[in-house]
């Protein structure tokens, strides 16, 4: 007969070991309720405030022929585009130009045929009519995009790995249980501003954007490597997202004057100097929303400051866009000047 | 021709602080690009790339070893470039490099280098040699039996206006045959030569370069494989959340590959689709808005590959709130090791008791004599 001591040991047993395995047998079957404030069904958009703010923007370069021989050269400069919550006019510029061209995520670009003999220097200027818009906008119970937009527009580029492994497991994390592309953004947004070590640096990508820092997973970089992570990661997400490209006014005055010159061995920028990347997101229903992620240390999703002049895109391009303002392939550029002279707002 | 060095500014205006980076100098040049593609009888396109640098003046910079040395380094991304001219997404691309870059002393290359409307020719160049199957590029559609276009884009100019291929120099082998083309945008300047064998642009500037070349062939009897299909999935269920107007579907990958599935959900006026990627047997839940009421259908649809992998149609019912377990599993596993090891324990203890019992009396120790008793 069994004593009394060893039925205890092999019940507690038995019962230990059962339970063990139910705890590695359970799966979670499902979310909590998140966001259980809602009581609406139909997707609501609605701007909060729409203001424009009109300049008229000089655009200046220098350009110089550093040869022995007189160049004849074609010479691209740079417009700022049109575009959602941003409008363009071309009202002079210096020069005829040869042709305008377009690149295929909208970028828009003046050709010039210019002539200038060894040593000589030239002045090319544009004036536009540029109006910006500061809007805030509400988006609640936005739908995802469709199958074929998510087949077709949210795939890897040169600078947005969505095949890594770090990122496949931060945008399960933060992302599967969003409940809409507008909160999976948002909470992309808040990893990345939790997770920041900004440091101005060359672009190096999403794919080198990540490092280990005292421990722990660390975005490093500046604005275009918090640009190639969001996008990344939206992307990821099956949100289409993209980087825009262009000038932040650092002064909030009716005259802003920036510019970079060329030196012996480098480029000097003043003070004032504010290239800019910042991601964007497409909703259907809206459009394309700007995102910025650097602007008073919070996320701000169609909350969009007049301070943002758009000078291209980076959507389609597999390695990327060049923004260059004003380049040629022989003719050198050792001046640019921006003078933003606000007129109206 | 392609000109290096130029990010240097790119990276430097795009910097958003004002402080100014220091750069080290670096030797500016230029790279004359021909390149000849071979359109073969079995739907491959063999693509040999010839490079040469040279400096602002047009000297020839190939006895320069540094910049060599520096355009043979940079294979990987030459083959990405060459790539690019035939597909807009090089990871998607089957192709084998037929010959590594190496300098080849015999190869010319043309090029302008500055004179306007004159190719001057190099001697040497650095080449590669790739084979790409047109079925795996974005440029392949085929338009009837045998007859197939493809569309090739001249990458350099996409990239940077500034550049464009020099020389671009296309020859139809075997059974291949030149029905039309087309190259854009219309002020571009017309082939040099243009028979049923051979297509060649000679491109003395960017403005004359084609941005896109759009030939039809006919490829006869040719059968392109497809590739089997690999991602495997299913959906294991679904829950309507009426308080938070949302569908949560569990999809899970029942497959032997890693990869993106494509959840669709369908429902009156939308059809919206989440992308979740899953291990090998993983699954995982995500949620919808839900813009209709309790009671209408909806259909979810999981894809991979761009194959539907399952489908299944929903009546929206709410469910009974899900109740968690009171109890995570950490502590249902802790609780269970601490009971395993207090029944480890007590088995122990009742061993030890059946010992003592069991000691014989032989062996128990011998009396102790007192001398006082």
């Amino acid at each position: 007969m069994l004593s009394g001591k060893l039925v205890a040991g092999l019940v507690l047993t038995i019962i230990g070991v059962a339970m063990m395995l139910w705890s590695f047998s359970i799966q979670p079957q499902s979310f909590r309720d998140v966001d259980l404030n809602i009581t609406f069904k139909e997707a609501r958009i609605e701007y909060l405030e729409r203001h424009s703010y009109t300049y008229v923007l000089e655009q200046s370069f220098l350009l110089r022929n550093p040869s022995n021989n007189t160049v004849v050269d074609l010479v691209y400069m740079w417009l700022p585009v049109n575009a959602s919550n941003q409008f363009v006019k071309l009202i002079w510029t210096s020069l005829t130009p040869l042709y305008r061209k377009s690149s295929e995520d909208g970028v828009e670009i003046l050709v010039y045929n210019i002539s200038l003999p060894a040593g000589g220097a030239l002045w090319l200027n544009a004036t536009l009519q540029l109006t910006v818009e500061e809007y805030r906008l509400t988006m609640d119970n936005t739908p995802w995009l469709n199958y074929s937009q998510v087949r077709e527009n949210t795939g890897g580029k040169r600078y947005w790995a969505v095949e890594n492994q770090t990122y496949l497991s931060i945008a399960r994390e933060i992302g599967f249980e969003a409940r809409d592309p507008v909160s999976a953004s948002r909470r992309i947004g808040e990893w990345i501003l939790d997770h920041l070590d900004y440091q101005p640096m060359w672009r190096r990508g999403a794919e080198q954007a990540l490092i280990i820092e005292n421990g722990r997973l660390t975005v490093f970089g500046d604005c275009e490597e918090v640009a190639d992570v969001f996008v990344t990661l939206a992307r990821i997400l099956g949100v289409r997202s993209r980087v825009a490209h262009g000038i932040y006014l650092l002064e909030d005055k009716d005259v802003v004057t920036m510019w970079m010159r060329r030196t012996d061995s480098d480029f000097e920028l003043s003070d004032n100097w504010g290239g800019h990347a910042w991601p964007q997101i497409y909703v259907p229903q809206v459009g394309w929303v700007d995102v910025e992620l650097l602007e008073g240390n919070t996320v701000k999703i169609g909350d969009f400051s007049q301070y943002h002049v758009k000078y291209g895109f980076e959507e389609k391009n597999f390695l990327g866009s060049t923004m260059l303002y004003c380049q040629a392939m022989y003719i050198e550029t050792d001046a640019y000047y921006f003078i933003f002279r606000r007129v109206q707002s | 021709m392609k000109l290096r060095k130029i990010m240097m500014l790119v990276l430097l205006v795009s910097t958003l602080a004002s402080l100014t980076l220091s750069t080290k100098p670096q030797l500016n040049y230029l790279v004359a690009l021909n390149m000849e593609a071979e359109f073969m009888n079995n739907g491959i396109v063999r693509v040999t790339l010839k490079q040469h640098p040279f400096d602002a003046s047009g000297r020839s910079l190939l006895s320069n070893r540094d910049v060599i040395s520096e355009i043979m380094d940079e294979e990987d991304s030459t083959v990405s470039l060459m790539l690019l001219f035939f597909t807009s997404d090089p990871s998607k691309a089957a192709y084998h490099i037929v010959s590594h870059s190496k300098l080849d002393e015999d190869a010319h290359v043309l090029c302008n280098t500055g004179l306007p409307g004159v190719m001057d020719q190099f001697e040497g160049a650095v080449t590669l040699t790739i084979e790409i199957f047109l079925n795996t590029t974005s440029s392949f559609a085929r338009l009837d039996n045998d007859v197939y276009q493809i569309a090739i884009v001249d990458y350099f100019t996409l990239r940077d206006p500034r550049s464009w291929i020099d020389v671009i120099d296309l020859r139809f082998k075997g059974d291949v045959k030149l029905l039309n083309f087309s190259a854009d945008p219309s002020w571009s300047k017309p082939p040099s030569v243009a028979n049923s064998t051979r297509l060649q642009w000679l491109n003395t500037n960017e403005a004359d370069a084609p941005d896109n070349y759009v030939l039809t062939l006919e490829i006869p009897g040719i059968v392109f494989s497809s590739v089997a299909r690999r991602l495997k999935a299913e959906i294991l269920g679904a829950r309507f959340s009426n308080v938070s107007s949302s569908l949560l579907v569990n999809i899970r990958n029942t497959g032997d590959e890693r990869g993106f599935f494509i959840v669709v959900l369908s429902e009156a006026g939308y059809e919206q689709a989440r992308k979740i990627n899953l291990n090998p047997g993983e699954s995982a839940w995500v949620r919808f808005p839900i813009h209709v009421e309790e009671g209408e259908e909806v259909t979810v649809r999981v894809f991979g590959d761009k194959e539907q992998l399952g489908e299944d149609v929903l009546i929206l019912k709410t469910e009974a709130p899900v109740e968690f377990l009171p109890i995570n599993t950490l502590v249902l596993r802790s609780i269970g090791l601490i009971l395993v090891m207090l029944g480890v324990f007590i088995i122990i203890l009742y061993l030890q008791d059946m010992r003592k019992e069991q000691i014989p009396i032989s062996e128990a120790p011998p009396p102790m004599w007192n001398p006082s008793s």
